[in-house]
Parts: C-alpha cells; sequence; structure tokens
C-alpha cells in the first residue's frame, strides 16, 4: 500500500467546471455562497465575473463565453455534484479560517478578556454567514431536485398520528405546525394525550412536553388511556390490583412499541429552541407541546404572562423555522369570546390569533355545546388548513368509566342546521 | 342525528320538564345519571356517569339503550311529537300498503327533498293510523338528521290568532323548518273561519312550496273536500304531496287499547323507536 493519494479533487477547479453549468450556479446562488470560501485567485475571479453576469443579465453566462472572457480556463465536466462542493467549500473554510478565528479567540481571551465576548459574537456571525446550509429555494432546472423530494416523501408516508386514522386520512397525518384550540376544559391534554398515545401504538416516537400539568400526571393519563382504566381512580389513589396489573401491562406493551418521554422541563428551559433540541437529541420525530402559553420567549419570560401579539409572533415564527424538520402539534385556547357560542368559534378567537393564523399549516378546533356535553360528546374540527378541506368529527369522551376518547364519526355537511 | 343549538337544547329541556322526566334520566328504564367527582390537577370536576337500566316490553326484558332513547326523545320533544307517538312501533303497524309507499317515500328522500314533495295521509274513518304513519315519518327523518316539526292543525291557528313572541317564533320556525307536519287539517265551520283558516295556512303554504319545503299532513277530508274548502291552498299543497289513502278499523280503538291495557298490567313500557 502506498500513502500517495490515488486521486486528489480540487474542489476549486471544479468549482470553474460547475460555474458553466446554469443550475449549478442557480444552487450556488440559492445557497448564497460567498467568495470568501474559494481559496484560489482564478476560481475566485471566475465565480464573481459569472454572478455578477447573473445579476446583469438574469441568465449565467454559457461555457464558451466564460473560456473567451478567461483564456486561462479550460473547462471540463465537474467531478462532484454541486451540493457536494458547497458542503466541501465549507468545510475547507471551518477547517482553515475556524481553526485560524479560535486561536485569535483564544489570544484575545489572553490579552484583552473584556473584548472576547464581542468578538466571539463576531466571528461566529461571520462563520454562521459563509458556512451554514440556507433555506430551500425552487425554481428554473428545480424539477429533478423537486421530484427527488417527492419520492423520499412516498417512501416516508403519512407524517405522526392526530389522534384518529380517520384525520390522519383527511390530512395526511401531521405536516409543519398543527394547533389544537379549545375552550378551558374542554379536554385539550386528554386529546393530546390520546394523539401521543395513538402515535406510539404505530411506533413513532413522540415528544410530549406536559408545561401545564406535571409530567408525572400526564404520564398517568398516557397509561390510564392505554390501559382503559378512569383516570379518577389514579388520582383518588383507589386502583384496584387488577386495574394496576392491567396498567403495568399496557405501560409495557408502550415500552416495547417505541421510544416515548413525557417531559416538564424546568422555567428558563422552555424557549423553541430548547424544546425542540431535547425532543430532537431524544430521537424524537414528533413534537407535542401542552400548552402554547407556557413557552418562553427569548428573553425567557412565558408568552401567556405577556400576552403580546409580538411574543406569540416570536414564539411562532420559530417553531415555524424548526418544523421544516419535525413537525410540531401545539395547544392553545380560546379566548373568553367563545364562552356562550352556539357553534365551533372561529380562528380569530384563539389568543394571538393572527400569529397562529399565519403559521398554521392545520388548526383544529375543540368544543361542545350545551347539547353535546349533555351527550358526552365533543366536536373536533378544521378552524383553518393550508391544505386541505374543512371537516368535522364528533368524539365521544366518557371519563367516568373508562379512558377512551372515541372517535363516532365525521360530521356530514347539515343543511339542516339553521 | 343532528346536534341543537343551544337556544334549542334550552327548549328541550324545559319541555322535558315540564312533562316530568328531565332530559338527563332515561324516558324509558328511568336511569339517572351518577356523579363522579375527578379531582384534576387545575380544580375538581364532575364527570357525569349512567347505570344501564332494562326494561319489560311483551313478557321479555331487553338491556335498555339509555343513551340512544335520550337522544331520540330530546329530538322528538323538539319536534312537538308527543310521548305516545314516539314510541309506536311500526312493526305493528297493519297497513301495508301504506308501509310500501311510506318506505318508498323514505328511500327516495333526497329526491323528495330536492323536489319538495310531501304526503297528505287521508282517510275518513278515525284511528286507522293516519297521524302514526306522519309520526313514523317524521321521526325516521328525524334519525336521518332532518329538521322537523310537528303540529296540531288547531294549534296552527291558534299560532296565527295570537302575536306574542313566542308565536311569532314559532310560526317563523314552520316557515323555515325542512320538513312540517301538520295534523289533522279539519273543514271550517263557516265561510269567516275558512277565510280566516286559510289565509294564515295560504301564506305559510305559499313560502314552504315557493322553497320547496316538504309538508306532510294528515287530514279526514277527502280531496273533493280539501279542494272545496281550501282551493288555493290545495291547488298549492297537491302537486307536492303524494295522497295516501287509509282505511280500515281504528286501531286506537281495538288493539292498541288492549295493548296499552296490557302494558299497564304487567308494568311494561314500549321503548322510543
Amino acid at each position: 500500500m502506498t500513502d500517495e493519494p490515488i486521486y486528489e479533487l480540487d474542489i476549486d477547479l471544479d468549482l470553474i467546471y460547475h460555474l458553466a453549468y446554469p443550475d449549478s450556479v442557480a444552487k450556488l446562488q440559492q445557497e448564497q455562497v460567498k467568495a470568501a470560501v474559494i481559496f484560489d485567485p482564478l476560481a475566485k475571479r471566475v465565480f464573481k465575473w459569472q454572478m455578477q453576469h447573473v445579476r446583469d443579465n438574469g441568465v449565467p453566462a454559457k461555457a464558451n463565453v466564460l473560456e473567451d472572457e478567461f483564456p486561462d480556463i479550460a473547462l471540463e465536466p465537474p467531478d462532484t455534484q454541486i451540493n457536494d462542493l458547497i458542503h466541501r467549500l465549507r468545510q475547507r473554510y471551518i477547517k482553515s479560517q475556524g481553526k485560524k478565528k479560535m486561536q485569535e479567540l483564544a489570544e484575545l481571551a489572553i490579552e484583552e478578556p473584556d473584548n472576547l465576548a464581542r468578538a466571539m459574537q463576531q466571528a461566529s456571525r461571520e462563520l454562521l454567514d459563509l458556512t451554514v446550509k440556507r433555506g430551500e429555494a425552487f425554481g428554473r432546472y428545480d424539477f429533478p431536485r423537486a421530484r427527488l423530494e417527492y419520492d423520499k416523501q412516498v417512501t416516508r408516508g403519512k407524517g405522526p398520528s392526530l389522534g384518529y386514522d380517520e384525520l390522519d386520512d383527511h390530512f395526511f397525518g401531521q405536516v409543519g405546525i398543527t394547533f389544537l384550540v379549545a375552550p378551558p376544559k374542554t379536554g385539550k391534554s386528554w386529546v393530546t394525550t390520546n394523539a401521543v398515545l395513538h402515535n406510539i401504538e404505530l411506533e413513532n416516537r413522540p415528544y410530549l412536553y406536559s408545561l401545564e400539568l406535571p409530567s408525572l400526571e400526564s404520564y398517568w393519563r398516557l397509561v390510564c388511556m392505554a390501559a382503559d382504566i378512569p383516570y379518577w381512580k389514579y388520582l383518588k389513589r383507589c386502583l384496584l390490583p387488577n386495574e394496576l396489573a392491567k396498567l403495568e401491562a399496557a405501560a409495557k406493551a408502550m415500552d416495547e412499541m417505541g421510544n416515548f418521554r413525557v417531559d416538564k422541563p424546568s422555567q428558563g428551559s422552555r424557549s423553541v429552541a430548547q424544546l425542540v433540541d431535547r425532543a430532537l437529541d431524544a430521537g424524537a420525530d414528533a413534537i407535542f407541546v401542552d400548552q402554547l402559553q407556557y413557552v418562553e420567549n427569548r428573553k425567557g419570560n412565558s408568552i401567556g404572562a405577556q400576552n403580546s401579539t409580538a411574543d406569540y409572533f416570536e414564539v411562532l415564527d420559530d417553531f415555524r423555522n424548526w418544523s421544516d424538520h419535525i413537525p410540531i402539534f401545539i395547544v392553545h385556547q380560546f379566548n373568553r369570546s367563545v364562552m356562550n357560542s352556539d357553534k365551533m368559534p372561529e380562528m380569530q378567537q384563539a389568543k394571538g390569533s393572527s400569529a397562529i393564523e399565519e403559521v398554521a399549516t392545520l388548526a383544529l378546533g375543540l368544543w361542545a355545546n350545551k347539547d353535546m356535553r349533555n351527550s358526552n360528546v365533543i366536536e373536533l374540527g378544521t378552524l383553518a388548513s393550508r391544505n386541505y378541506a374543512h371537516a368535522s368529527w364528533e368524539l365521544s369522551m366518557q371519563l367516568s368509566r373508562g379512558c377512551r376518547i372515541d372517535m363516532k364519526g365525521e360530521i356530514e355537511e347539515d343543511e339542516e342546521n339553521e | 342525528m343532528r346536534r341543537l343549538t343551544n337556544a334549542e337544547f334550552d327548549q328541550a329541556q324545559e319541555l322535558a320538564r315540564m312533562s316530568g322526566i328531565p332530559l338527563d334520566m332515561c324516558p324509558t328504564c328511568g336511569s339517572r345519571p351518577e356523579k363522579v367527582e375527578m379531582e384534576m390537577a387545575d380544580g375538581v370536576s364532575s364527570a357525569e356517569g349512567r347505570i344501564y337500566g332494562t326494561y319489560r316490553h311483551m313478557g321479555e326484558d331487553h338491556p335498555c339503550d339509555c343513551e340512544m332513547q335520550m337522544q331520540l326523545r330530546k329530538l322528538y320533544l323538539l319536534a312537538g311529537i308527543g310521548d305516545q307517538y314516539m314510541r309506536l312501533d311500526w312493526n305493528d303497524y297493519r297497513n301495508e300498503e301504506v308501509k310500501t309507499s311510506v318506505a318508498l317515500y323514505l328511500d327516495k328522500w333526497s329526491a323528495m327533498r330536492r323536489n319538495g314533495m310531501g304526503i297528505e295521509f287521508g282517510g275518513e274513518a278515525l284511528g286507522v293510523g293516519k297521524t302514526f304513519a306522519a309520526t313514523y315519518v317524521a321521526k325516521e327523518l328525524i334519525k336521518k338528521g332532518v329538521n322537523v316539526m310537528f303540529i296540531p292543525f288547531l294549534e296552527f291557528i291558534k299560532t296565527v290568532k295570537l302575536e306574542d313572541d313566542e308565536q311569532k317564533r314559532k310560526y317563523d320556525r314552520m316557515r323555515k323548518v325542512t320538513v312540517l307536519v301538520v295534523d289533522e287539517l279539519r273543514p271550517p265551520i263557516s265561510d269567516a273561519q275558512a277565510w280566516f283558516f286559510g289565509e294564515g295556512f295560504e301564506e305559510l303554504v305559499r313560502h314552504r312550496t315557493n322553497f320547496n319545503l316538504p309538508i306532510i299532513t294528515t287530514t279526514n277530508m277527502t280531496e273533493d273536500e280539501l279542494r272545496g274548502h281550501y282551493p288555493r291552498i290545495y291547488s298549492l299543497m297537491a302537486p307536492k304531496q303524494i295522497r295516501l289513502n287509509l282505511s280500515g278499523q281504528d286501531a286506537r280503538m281495538s288493539w292498541i287499547a288492549d295493548q296499552n291495557i296490557e302494558l299497564v298490567l304487567n308494568d311494561e313500557v314500549r321503548p322510543i323507536t
């Protein structure tokens, strides 16, 4: 064996080759690749010239134009795929410039410690700007990439469950951000527990943030629901031996189905980034947040306490950004205007509704009028949906004898209800 | 079955209270809800449960579907169907010809609804099952989620005569409800009464036929009598109704009376159907 590399890729040269291909140029633009990550002066000049050409003419210069402009280059087919090349350029930059920056910061920490924080912030901003992958954009020449994404989604199938097969069929599971909005004491937490349980049964990995109830209580709700044992028996500490055995068996079955976690992070650790990070670190594939008002803004205050639209926007914007990585199910409340409502309230009656309307992929409402409460049923219906038609379902909720919320079926559009 | 609005629910609750059987009590086995206190993390709340009972009918004990019994009663009460007719079983109806026609009407309900077709149950004899058949149709439509109102013709006249808010609300409902059942359309006793009856009823019938809202009627009058007493109304209604003529013996006086005595003696009850 020899230590000599058999083949060495010159990524600067390969970049020049890529610059003759319009779709590669478009990808470089989308990813906002900066000239700073290119080390070779010629490659840097060709890159800048080509980008300027796009700015001036709207399209990249063709290969023969590039060769006319730069007689030193002889264009060939590139060896890399453009995404791979961008990744390599950024990696190289981090390895060389990133390391240099760290050394400079270390020296600064010794010599001028007062300036360290600001310098670190600046360095991190520069590094982020040059090396972090940008949001996805699609346009000209992008059908093959879009098709690839579609094929991946076909393989992946439905998103995590919304709690009932009927809803999953209608909405194709959870995608992006789903809200469950309801008046107080309508069973929001129970419907959420049901959704978590259904995900466990489907061998998904749900992560429930029980920000209102203690996580122990939420865990018991989950187990009681799995075993169909009334939860009040747990609360009154009157579970019979056979019921405890049934609960234990249900918990064991849940453990075998897959990974799930019920978590109540301490105050000060409930920002969106912290919540999503913890869930992703635990390998979750769906996040449930019960409830939105207990999530903290970037300053560490819960948004319910602040009750300002700006806070709702800030937190929900953060959730939206993260929801590209993992679907998020958020429980939320209607405001007081719904107290005497005779039908499912409108989206606008949710607290901080303008922010919710903007970010929600799907907003579901939970509601019951006098007749429905009398008949132990609740309505679960669409308040807003980005992708699908509105629909409503009726759920049967009898928590005194068991612990299940059964689907009774879709509510037909009823011309008779005047 | 459709869910009631808060106002309708309040009305049904009031009607149930007046009848002596509250809405949350099973009208057939008499089961009552049991209260279970649940200490939730955020306070104490109570949940309702129920021990489902049994009822005795035709010499046999049956498990009671209390939820369904209460649900049907609530909707029938609101529609104005009396307790007697709530409990009559269509299997006991003896006129096969009428049964076939009624089955066809219910089977073709969507088309009937679209075209505003109702039924006229006619028959000169008393107690042949006109109201029984009309309430059966009403009950079956209610089960399909249709908004139905049953009103005896005399009550309708009272509604037209009086002008308080309650009567106005009732009249408004008669105009809007999907199916209106008018029981015992009767002849006037004078020309003045004919004019008065006709005036009030015509306005209602004209509105409903214009908007293809079906009307079901029962009457002892023949077609000729109807045409004679209420010519304008009849010309509006006739094209929108299927006339079924009933004849036979007076069921109220014969087998129903016998059954009623048997039920009382055996401590039995007919379930709401």
